[in-house]
């Protein structure tokens, strides 16, 4: 379904990843760890297209429509109405746009380009609702400006909700858990295992062995200094939890 | 007031409450036109008269709209002089969208204690458009309260300004004076300039005022993105947002729905 091939990409003109290879399967769950700095965030930028995130060389193809397609000249919308989503580890404010207007633009614009029925808002409505129920949202956020005076868990649970609303086929979760709470934690990785399925990938960035305890990885990758420099099971992020990264560095 | 004038002007005495069901339009063929509301009562108008004369009674109510569609080929200037009795009380909107530059001058003299206005502007510019807001609030009797927000998004070349005075006067202590500018440019031409100024003769005042100018920010841009929303629909939602907090200023569900309407 996704398949990075040698990435070279800089931000700023810094270079910060330095041939990156990943490859994910449909059902797949990857956990990407690694320290601060090491470049998981600019590999979400550079898979869902932000334009300060450039891409000098390499492949990042995507399976549409059956077909692998380098997805790098791509628009960052036209991306995620193929099916990419992602959980940003710094949600933005958008102030003045409320939650249910947002929300349903995005299901919508997702919708006509696939030639879907579109939803009116009062389904959508109750469409969101049901949504919001399975993360213990309170309804009050749905007119609520998108982002603004949310705390910073209540930001990660309106990304899962977004996601939840759009059903993405790849799915990068940036650091999802950090300023969760444990029962926050439990909540949002059982809205998140809820979306799981044959026909979709999910890629998990986190710093934590504790959320891959709730959304069980198939692969665990460390990234350091812009490049995959371990793969393994499971086993590997409990590793990690345990021992940091030296042991990786220094062999 | 009218005396000595040449242009003919229409009067429209207010003395009895009309609850918002009925809202009195005056049109832009009235030219000039004044509103006299008699003592406690309430009322709410739209207005696009080019010169507008306001006269609040003691106790009297104001919701006021002027909007203008500036899409003739002629340069406009247009006024609102406001005299306010005391505990009076006027929410003025003025809301344009156009290519057409314009001038408009507002004056309010706070002249009975415990008078207040709240005088609000959104300013939608294309083209070449020159948007002049000129305010003056004239702070003349003690415990009386103003508070301004003007807001633009410049389009193309448009080019808005504000200039926005307060006066307090010796005798005007307690007063409240409130003033923000806030500007959102979409195009690398659009400019602004905003200049507050204060005039400030009493000591115990509350003053204050604010300007911001900014673009769209990348960052949201690519969060709406990435949601499957392309950056033009963005950029309209972002724009709707920019001007919400003056809309949901007016109480009245029918003049808001005029003034969201227009733009
Ligand atoms: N917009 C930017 N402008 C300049 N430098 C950037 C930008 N974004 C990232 N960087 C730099 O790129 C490097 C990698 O950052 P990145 O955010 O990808 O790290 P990360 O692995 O996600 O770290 P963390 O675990 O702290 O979230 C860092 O040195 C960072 O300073
Ligand atoms: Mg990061």
């Amino acid at each position: 379904m996704l398949n990075i091939k040698d990435l070279y990409a800089s931000v700023e003109g810094n270079q910060i990843l330095k041939g990156l290879n990943l490859s994910v399967k449909a059902g797949q769950v990857h956990a990407i760890m690694g320290p601060n700095g090491s470049g998981k965030s600019t590999l979400s930028k550079v898979i869902t297209g932000h334009p300060q995130y450039v891409a000098d060389s390499g492949l990042v193809d995507f399976e549409i429509n059956g077909q692998m397609v380098n997805i790098l000249g791509m628009e960052p919308d036209q991306r995620a109405r193929e099916g990419i989503f992602l959980a940003f580890q710094y949600p933005v404010e958008l102030p003045g746009v409320p939650t249910s207007e947002f929300l349903r633009a995005s299901y919508n614009s997702v919708c006509r380009h696939h030639g879907l029925e579109q939803m009116d808002p009062i389904d959508f409505d109750g469409f969101i609702r049901e949504k919001m129920k399975v993360l213990e949202m309170d309804d009050k956020y749905i007119d609520r400006a998108v982002n603004v005076d949310f705390s910073g868990g209540e930001k990660k649970r309106n990304e899962i909700l977004q996601m939840a609303v759009l059903n993405p086929r790849l799915a990068v979760l940036d650091e999802t858990d950090s300023g969760l709470d444990v029962d926050s934690m439990k909540i949002v990785a059982h809205g998140v295992n809820l979306l799981r399925s044959k026909r979709n990938a999910m890629i998990v960035i986190t710093h934590y062995q504790r959320l891959l305890n709730y959304i069980k990885p198939d692969i665990v990758h460390v990234l350091y200094q812009g490049r995959i420099i371990k793969t393994g099971g499971p086993e590997l992020a409990l590793k990690v939890e345990d021992q940091g990264y030296d042991w990786l560095i220094k062999s | 007031m009218t005396e000595g004038s040449s242009v003919p002007q229409r009067c429209w005495q207010i003395d009895s409450s009309r609850k918002g069901a009925e809202i009195i339009r005056i049109t832009d063929a009235d030219g000039k036109s004044l509103i006299r509301v008699k003592p406690g009562v309430s009322a709410v108008i739209i207005s696009s008269a080019s010169f507008l004369e306001v006269i609040l009674e003691e106790g009297a109510r104001l919701e006021l709209l002027r909007p203008f569609l500036l899409d003739q080929t002629l340069e406009r200037e247009v006024s609102l002089s406001v005299h306010q009795a005391k505990d009076s009380s006027l929410t003025a909107f003025m809301v344009t969208k156009g290519s057409i530059s314009f001038k408009d001058n507002v004056s309010v003299v706070l002249a009975g204690e415990g008078a207040e206005v709240s005088l609000n502007g959104l300013h939608d510019l294309s083209n070449a458009c020159e948007a002049h807001s000129l305010t003056l609030i004239d702070h003349v009797a003690p415990s009386t309260k103003s508070d301004q927000l003007y807001k633009s998004v410049v389009r193309d070349r448009g080019h808005s300004f504000f200039h926005g005075k307060i006066m307090v006067r010796r005798e005007a202590q307690l007063t409240n004076a409130y003033q923000l500018n806030k500007n959102l440019i979409l195009s690398p031409e659009g400019r602004v300039d905003t200049k507050p100024q204060l005039e400030i003769f009493a000591d115990d005042v509350k003053c204050s005022h604010g300007a911001a100018i900014g673009q769209l920010d990348d960052d949201q841009l690519f969060y709406f993105q990435t949601r499957g929303i392309g950056r033009e629909e963005a950029a309209r939602m972002l724009v709707k947002g920019f001007v919400k907090d003056v809309l949901l200023k007016i109480n009245d569900p029918l003049l808001r729905a005029e003034a969201g309407g227009m733009l």
